[in-house]
């Protein structure tokens, strides 16, 4: 159909046409009353014609079987060679060949552990879509992990059988290997990056830590990998003396370094090229507000509600850090919405800024959608500004999927949409369950607890659960939920930060 | 602005330290990987140092060489470290010319090192003999002959 019968058909019709000439331009009649943003006023402020709700993104075809095939048989290759070049016999010989052997197949694993971190971190579009950036970089987290104790492992063992082997000790074999081994320095310096990258994302010290200070420093976890990779080829054993090792372990680099490179140059890209702006920016409950953005760069976006991105406002003092911002309304053509907590200078700057400003924004990024109940009915959980995405799902669900709503706010003023949360609600057969209150009484009279959750939701344990909220409400709602007989598979949660 | 300078900070030091660090101090990029010759006697005092018999010894070589270097000067180069050990030969030079290279030192730390390096020393040491400038590196032994090569090379140079 024409975007003119569209034009037509949702009444912002041009005075030029009469609905007789409509109906003869118009191969389709038009009769779509399950948009919300005909049914629910306040979508209906000045609205532009042919708004048209974006598309929902694309179904995910990734399967988890087939990564972990590919997985393994990158960790098989290499520790095939590995053992084909005696690293086995040579750890199982006792002495400074064991020390060796040790330090080898640590040096491995640190190495493939990095590779792997790396790939996930860098978000390629058939891994986001399918598990979503809360869950890989909660993986890159364990990769990483591993990466740094493999290669502490890696570098005390070599440089120990090294020292040994050179007739003396762990500290001279050291001296000796940054002296007269070509790639050393950087290898060395690498590691003391990647623990240095380590040791800032320990949860304690990272907390203390402002996030761009944090995000700057992993940064340079690309630069450790690179420095690392120089004496790999040099002294690996396994890798300088064997054409096929060589040209596998390069290759498994220059792979990782593609993945880097298409998908975060290509996020970046495609971010940069649309074209969107500030509209408006309102206040909706203590503490909280909205941003409203528009522009001809969101035409072809795809978008479910739940999803989120990463904001940028591109003023003079914002513009190098990105805020991942929750959709918190359907995402038509005419603009997406994104609700706030006012935390920190920053986000309060952001709800200050001037309509007109350029914005990028990169994503959207998530799995939190209602694609992932299936169309069973669902029960979506909310605290504090966690409302969000909830409110977004919320408009994506069916009148069939009759919507239990609980709101977790520390007092009514602090409700974010509450007129249009009431709306939906009543709208698709739901309810909406408003729990306003200090956390000790909450904690005394638990609402989650499987009693509660049974008696005033009965068929609970044929539901899917959404929470976004606090790690404290959602460890809360996922013990409940389970106590009360939710599978853990229907359990979904969208977690703030890393 | 003020906020992004103060947060880039820690990273760009390290980032930058890493890379001037690197620069001036790895062999691989200040090129100083080459060890130097000693002359005369060896100072090393490893583990590695050959027992005299420690490999069969290709004995033609050892004839054929005992007659022309017999009034050659005897050069140590110098100590080639090694993923498995230091490696260092020794050359006769008889007229500006080398004439005999047998390694005297070579990784023999492990039970792997010894069973390889009893093959490659010979062949090396063979090699080296007949072309001291240009010799391939023996298969399964590529540190070892890497180390023997450097350690030649430092004695070539002194020349």
């Amino acid at each position: 159909m024409s975007w003119r019968c569209v034009r037509v058909a949702l009444g912002g019709a041009s005075p030029a046409l009469s609905a007789r000439e409509v109906r003869h331009s118009c191969d389709v009649t038009i009769t779509d009353t399950s948009r919300s943003d005909l049914q629910e006023p306040w979508r209906q402020e000045p609205m532009r014609p042919a708004v048209r709700r974006l598309a929902r993104p694309r179904h995910a075809r990734t399967r988890t079987g087939d990564l972990l095939a590919v997985a393994g048989f990158i960790v098989a290759v290499t520790l095939g060679i590995w053992v084909q070049h005696g690293g086995l016999s040579g750890l199982l010989a006792g002495g400074i060949s064991t020390l060796s052997g040790l330090g080898q197949l640590f040096g491995l694993i640190a190495a493939l552990a990095a590779l792997g971190g790396l790939v996930l971190t860098s978000r390629p579009r058939f891994l986001e879509r399918r598990y979503g950036q809360d869950s890989l970089l909660a993986a890159h987290r364990w990769f990483g992990i591993t990466t740094v104790l493999a290669l502490f492992v890696h570098a005390v063992a070599d440089t120990w059988a090294w020292g040994a082997a050179t007739g003396g000790t762990i500290v001279t074999g050291l001296f000796d290997l940054l002296a007269n081994q070509a790639w050393m320095v950087a290898a060395t310096v690498g590691t003391v990056l990647m623990f240095v990258i380590g040791l800032s994302s320990w949860r304690r010290l990272r907390q203390r830590i402002p996030y761009e200070t944090w995000y700057f420093v992993h940064l340079t976890g690309y630069l450790a990998v690179l420095l690392g990779f120089g004496h790999q080829l040099t002294l690996g054993a396994d890798f300088a003396t064997d054409t096929f090792a060589f040209w596998w372990w390069s290759g498994l680099f220059v792979a990782a370094a593609v993945f880097v490179v298409y998908s975060r140059v290509g996020d970046l890209l495609r971010s940069l090229t649309r074209r969107i702006y500030v509209t408006a920016v309102s206040r909706e409950a203590n503490g909280i507000g909205s941003l409203h953005v528009s522009g001809p760069g969101l035409r072809r976006m795809r978008v479910a509600g739940g999803q989120f991105f990463n904001v940028r406002l591109m003023t003079r003092d914002l513009w190098w850090q990105a805020h991942p911002f929750s959709v918190s309304a359907a995402p038509t053509t005419s603009g997406i919405r994104f609700t706030i907590k006012e935390l920190g200078e920053d986000s309060t700057s952001i709800l200050h800024a001037r309509p007109g400003t350029r914005v990028i924004l990169e994503g959207p990024y998530g799995v939190f959608t209602a694609e992932k109940a299936a169309g069973a009915p669902v029960v979506l959980v909310a605290g504090g500004v966690g409302i969000s995405p909830i409110r977004a799902l919320l408009e994506d669900c069916t009148p069939q999927q009759r919507p239990v709503v609980i709101v977790r706010v520390r007092d009514e003023d602090d409700l974010a949409h509450r007129l249009e949360l009431e709306r939906m609600v009543e709208a698709r057969n739901g309810v909406l369950h408003v729990l306003a209150g200090r956390r000790e009484w909450f904690t005394r009279n638990d609402p989650f607890s499987p009693d509660v959750l049974r008696a005033a939701i009965p068929d609970i344990a044929s539901r899917h659960v959404f929470v976004c909220g606090p790690a404290s409400l959602e460890s809360a709602v996922m013990t409940g939920m389970r106590k009360a007989g939710v599978p853990t598979s229907n359990i979904h949660h969208e977690r703030f930060g890393v | 602005m003020a906020g992004l300078a103060r947060r880039l900070a820690p990273a760009a030091a390290l980032g930058g330290l890493a890379v001037v660090i690197v620069g001036v101090a790895d062999p691989a990029l200040a090129g100083h990987s080459t060890p130097t010759a000693t002359g005369g006697t060896s100072a090393t005092t490893s583990t590695g140092t050959a027992p005299a018999a420690s490999g069969p010894v290709d004995t033609s070589t050892q004839a054929q060489t005992a007659t022309t270097c017999a009034d050659g000067q005897q050069i140590t180069g110098g100590t080639a470290s090694t993923r498995w050990g230091p490696v260092q030969v020794s050359a006769t030079v008889a007229g500006g010319q080398v004439c005999e290279v047998h390694a005297v030192v070579w990784p023999s730390g492990d039970g792997q090192s010894q069973m390889i390096n009893a093959y490659a020393i010979p062949q090396l040491d063979a090699m080296a003999t007949q072309s001291p400038t240009q010799f391939d590196y023996v298969s399964g032994a590529t540190y070892t002959s890497q180390g023997y090569h450097d350690s030649l090379q430092s004695i070539l140079d002194s020349m």
